[in-house]
């Protein structure tokens, strides 16, 4: 369980690129399908990212990673950040 | 006709992030970074005469919010209204003083998928930007917090705000008309009619719920109101259906408000 509070950002993530063709973001915090669609708006300015499914029952947002440029966990990690929601973990593949 | 285009040119910028909020309660939510939001509700008020007010009639207003995501915490937020005034024998319409506002979600415990306890913090101005029938003619300040918790199919919230009135309208008809301070409470309750169990896409959902709302002003005046909502959201568009009800009113030098119908819509893309 993570509490942010008064700004507080502590954690780090790897900024390596993943390498998979897929992968599997867990967040918490999506409220409701408006709130939900906004992650989908938040991670399409990354370069590389598409087909964003949202899935709000289990809290995954299962993306494809194409081109030469594959974005990074810190990456997918500050896309949930900026839109508002708590960035659990991702997975590489579509899971 | 300029401002309606203006208007529908902001929805069309509209995007979606405004959570499962009630019409009148400030939830600790807001626009993702760089994202904006734009809500138009129309409020459509009745008023009947009391012993100190003769007027009776109805005041509609239609009000705009365009909010913006300075951070993934931080947002700014600008509302202005269109009022057409049909109270007593003078018909008049025009622009409100438009409301400048800054929030801060300071606290934020995402515990679930779609559970999350939010707590925010708001201040802003009231600028004397209205036409002279709606204007207050000065600038007024105000700051409030907000609480929100999110289980499962049920959502409760609670905001508070304290205006500290500079100015007063010429006819003053809702609470901060005049030049009292005025104090907003509000509570909600909203329940997730369906999907009673989201599924593995994204897809609308529709909540009920019931407001309380309560409007005290320095003048001892007081509103208290209840409001059941209707409200659909899909992950483009969103409507909102509210009635308020006052369930106990006392108010000096305006008339008495004997329901409000409020009907809102957002455009998302």
């Amino acid at each position: 369980m993570a509490i942010a509070g008064c700004g507080e950002k502590t954690t780090s993530f790897n900024d390596e690129p993943i390498e998979a063709s897929a992968a599997t973001i867990r967040a918490d915090g999506l409220m409701c399908p408006k709130c939900a669609n906004n992650v989908t708006l938040q991670l399409e300015k990354i370069q590389g990212v598409e087909d964003i499914r949202v899935n709000m029952n289990l809290g995954t947002i299962r993306v494809k990673l194409t081109g030469d440029h594959h974005p990074s966990e810190a990456e997918l990690a500050q896309a949930i950040e900026d839109g508002g929601f708590t960035f659990r973990s991702v997975k590489e593949g579509d899971q | 006709m300029n401002r309606i285009l203006v208007l529908f040119a902001l929805l069309a910028m509209a995007s979606p992030v405004i959570a499962q909020q009630a019409t009148n309660t400030i939830a600790p939510t807001q626009p993702g970074k760089g994202q904006w939001v734009v809500r138009s509700v129309v409020n459509h008020y009745e008023f009947k005469s009391t012993d100190e007010d003769p007027r009776s009639g109805s005041q509609t207003w239609w009000t705009n919010h365009v909010s913006y995501g300075l951070t993934g915490d931080m947002s700014a937020m600008f509302h202005f209204s269109e009022i057409w005034d049909n109270l007593g024998d003078e018909n008049h319409s025009g622009l409100s003083d438009a409301i400048l506002t800054f929030k801060w979600r300071c606290f934020q415990l995402d515990t679930g998928p779609v559970d999350s306890l939010r707590i925010g913090i708001f201040g802003g101005l009231e600028l004397p930007t209205g036409s002279d029938a709606f204007s207050s003619n000065e600038t007024s300040p105000f700051i409030g917090a907000s609480i929100m918790s999110i289980q499962g199919r049920h959502g409760i919230g609670q905001s508070v705000s304290f205006l500290a009135t500079q100015g007063h309208r010429f006819d003053p008809v809702l609470a901060g008309d005049t030049n009292a301070n005025l104090l907003k409470f509000d509570t909600a309750y909203l329940f997730r009619l369906s999907p009673e169990v989201y599924g593995d896409t994204l897809e609308g959902a529709w909540y009920t719920g019931c407001e309380f709302n309560g409007r005290w002003e320095s003048n001892s005046d007081l509103l208290l109101m209840l409001s059941p909502t209707l409200l659909y959201e899909s992950p483009f568009w969103a409507a909102e259906l509210s009635v308020g009800i006052p369930v106990y009113e006392r108010v000096t030098d305006r008339p008495k408000l004997e329901v409000v119908v409020r009907v809102g819509v957002r455009f998302l893309f």
